[in-house]
């Protein structure tokens, strides 16, 4: 995507605009080197895959069905069947792990991507044409960034019946405004800058300066805050599950299984320790890709 | 300043308005809105249940409803709670003060750790590398809040009985009040703490590279006078900003942490009257809560602009 972008106007245009394509690629392989020699975010990555891999053949990896009930098998501690105990239905607590990991990932995944998409289109929208458009829309960001939005995506999970489609819309809803600030931002300095002028004098549209001429210059710190949003959305997902407003059972998430194992939590310590685990490393881990990247693309870029 | 000031006091009005208008929308746009509560009721018969939508005004339109509460909310009336009649502001303040002492806590724990871990890691002395600090406040940030709660209360509370497992303590006996105090705050500290730290962190390193450090060098200071005196004064300036970007953060975490605390505030307020439908109540929480926030900032940056001489208002 980031490559396509980047090379459209070098195909179109000249041979001048073809000889920036090579520093690009060059710039490319040393983003990854230096990435690639910091430990933290290796590790990040590691772990990523590990669980994306376990999340994708969750349905090969489970020893049991994750919502069979079995009442005469519930609480056990850690076994050599159960290898993390069951449940207070008697579910098998490794299963339902494995599958609720797809859930939380994909609803993450899915609400940071719209949350960047809508971020970046209402940013650059505000950064490129100014006036009362950027007016309007930096209003929207202050009055979005001033609200408990948390609280108020409980009660709007609380009141609809909760679906992941849904789930994704609010989590996303509550998280573009990071984005938007930060390629307004952007876009209010490349508007101006020489090369937009430029384009704008060979009769280049609008649309076509913001997507073709603009965005790729501002991608970088897109792609991080887009790394570190899966990680906020992933969090919020989880407390408003653990809350009980998230995802309904039988459908597995960490957060909700966390909601019930706060009962048990005397003499069922199991139940709420391995999801709480994976959603810390989860978290963590993306955390450490999304700062590796930021330092191997720009040491001194600041993403919120 | 005093016009900065005075622009930046009449720019809230609008915001605040707006946020008015989209809380009262969330709150009575979807299905099952007030009215529903009590139609969902088996005790309440039609007649009654017309009663009840009359007297509460809930046949009205919309956008009369939004300018009747609005009214209210300006002249100190913010409805009555459905769950018990008594007025909305009565139910919030009795619940605020322990959700400001457990915020201010957690505000205070987080400040008094991350200020001396961010200024030593930054520094020469520091001998560990740089990784470990970043492990550290990383999981700090990565940890969910309500897990960290829950960790807590199975450790310290049910192994260890070091800590009650919730609840705020007899009213008058302080000991005992700080006693409950210390663990939720800690929990709920915790994520501004590593924030913090990290934050001091990487701006002490920036500002120590400067040349007014060399010169302070050069000029044969004591290193600790370098390192506070002349490093983190200049440091020290962003973190105003973040105190108060904190606060938004801040009061969705105390919501959760009360919940895992069974802490008498306002979030556990908020979750209560969700289960129970209690839409006055709940708008007067967001209300109060988007006001906290809006002034939180004005504070913020008026304070930076007292702190840093560099700026300017006009």
């Amino acid at each position: 995507m980031t490559e396509k972008t980047g090379t459209t106007p070098a195909e179109k245009s000249a041979s001048p605009a073809l000889e920036l394509d090579s520093p690009s690629t060059r710039n490319q392989a040393r983003v990854w080197r230096r990435f690639r020699r910091n430990p933290l975010a290796m590790f990040g990555v590691i772990v990523l895959l590990l669980l994306a891999l376990s999340a994708i053949f969750a349905h090969v990896l489970a020893p049991f069905d994750p919502n069979v009930v079995n009442p005469y098998n519930a609480l056990q501690p850690p076994n050599a069947e159960h290898w993390l105990g069951t449940d207070d239905l008697g579910r098998d607590v490794l299963s339902r792990l494995l599958y609720a990991g797809r859930v939380s990932l994909l609803v993450g995944l899915f609400a940071s991507a719209l949350a960047v998409v809508a971020g970046t289109f209402l940013g650059a929208v505000a950064g490129y044409f100014g006036r009362w458009i950027d007016g309007t829309i930096s209003r929207l960001i202050d009055l979005m960034l001033s609200l408990p939005v948390v609280p108020l995506a409980l009660v709007v999970s609380a009141f609809t019946e909760m679906t992941p489609l849904r789930l994704t819309l609010i989590l996303a809803a509550v998280s573009w405004m990071g984005v938007a600030r930060l390629v307004r931002g952007d876009f209010l300095a490349l508007r101006n800058a020489q090369f937009t002028d430029a384009a704008r004098s060979i009769g280049s549209g609008n649309w076509r300066i913001i997507l073709v001429h603009l965005l790729p210059n501002a991608i970088s710190p897109i792609v991080v805050a887009a790394t570190l949003l899966v990680a906020y959305a992933i969090l919020i997902e989880s407390a408003l599950s653990f809350l009980g407003f998230g995802l309904q059972p039988p459908t597995a998430s960490w957060g909700n299984m966390l909601f019930n194992a706060q009962r048990y939590l005397r003499n069922a310590a199991w139940l709420s320790i391995f999801s709480g685990v994976l959603i810390t490393l989860t978290v963590a881990s993306i955390n450490f890709v999304g700062d590796g990247l930021r330092e191997a693309i720009d040491p001194r870029l600041k993403v919120d | 300043m005093g016009i900065y000031f005075l622009r930046r006091l009449l720019g809230a009005i609008p915001l605040l308005l707006g946020i008015s208008i989209v809380i009262f929308g969330l709150i009575h746009l979807p299905p099952g809105g007030p009215a529903d509560i009590y139609a969902g009721s088996a005790t309440v018969n039609s007649e009654d249940l017309a009663r009840v939508t009359e007297n509460l005004g809930l046949n009205e339109p919309l956008p009369v409803q939004y300018v009747k509460w609005l009214g209210g909310m300006l002249r100190g009336d913010w409805g009555t709670s459905f769950r018990d009649g008594r007025p909305v502001t009565e139910a919030i303040f009795e619940r605020l003060p322990a959700t400001l002492e457990l915020m201010l806590a957690s505000l205070a724990i987080a400040l008094v750790l991350a200020v001396p871990i961010g200024i030593y890691t930054a520094t020469r002395a520091a001998r560990f590398p740089r990784y470990v600090v970043n492990v550290f406040t990383m999981l700090g940030i990565s940890v969910p809040t309500f897990w960290t709660g829950l960790m807590a209360i199975l450790l310290f509370a049910g192994r260890l009985g070091w800590i009650p497992t919730g609840g705020r303590g007899q009213a008058g006996d302080p000991l005992d009040q700080l006693h409950h105090l210390i663990a939720p705050a800690t929990v709920l500290g915790l994520v501004s703490l590593a924030g913090f730290a990290r934050y001091i962190h990487s701006s002490m390193i920036e500002v120590m590279q400067e040349d007014y450090i060399r010169t302070a060098r050069a000029k044969g200071l004591r290193d600790r006078t370098v390192v506070l005196r002349h490093g983190f004064r200049n440091a020290s300036i962003p973190i105003i900003t973040l105190l108060g970007l904190e606060v938004p953060r801040l009061f969705s975490g105390a919501l959760v942490t009360e919940v895992v605390f069974s802490w008498p505030g306002i979030g556990r307020l908020i979750t209560e009257s969700i289960l129970g439908r209690n839409y006055p109540v709940l708008m007067g929480a967001f209300m109060l809560s988007a006001c906290m926030v809006v002034v939180g900032n004005l504070i913020a940056d008026l304070c930076y602009g007292l702190v840093n001489p560099q700026i300017r208002y006009d």
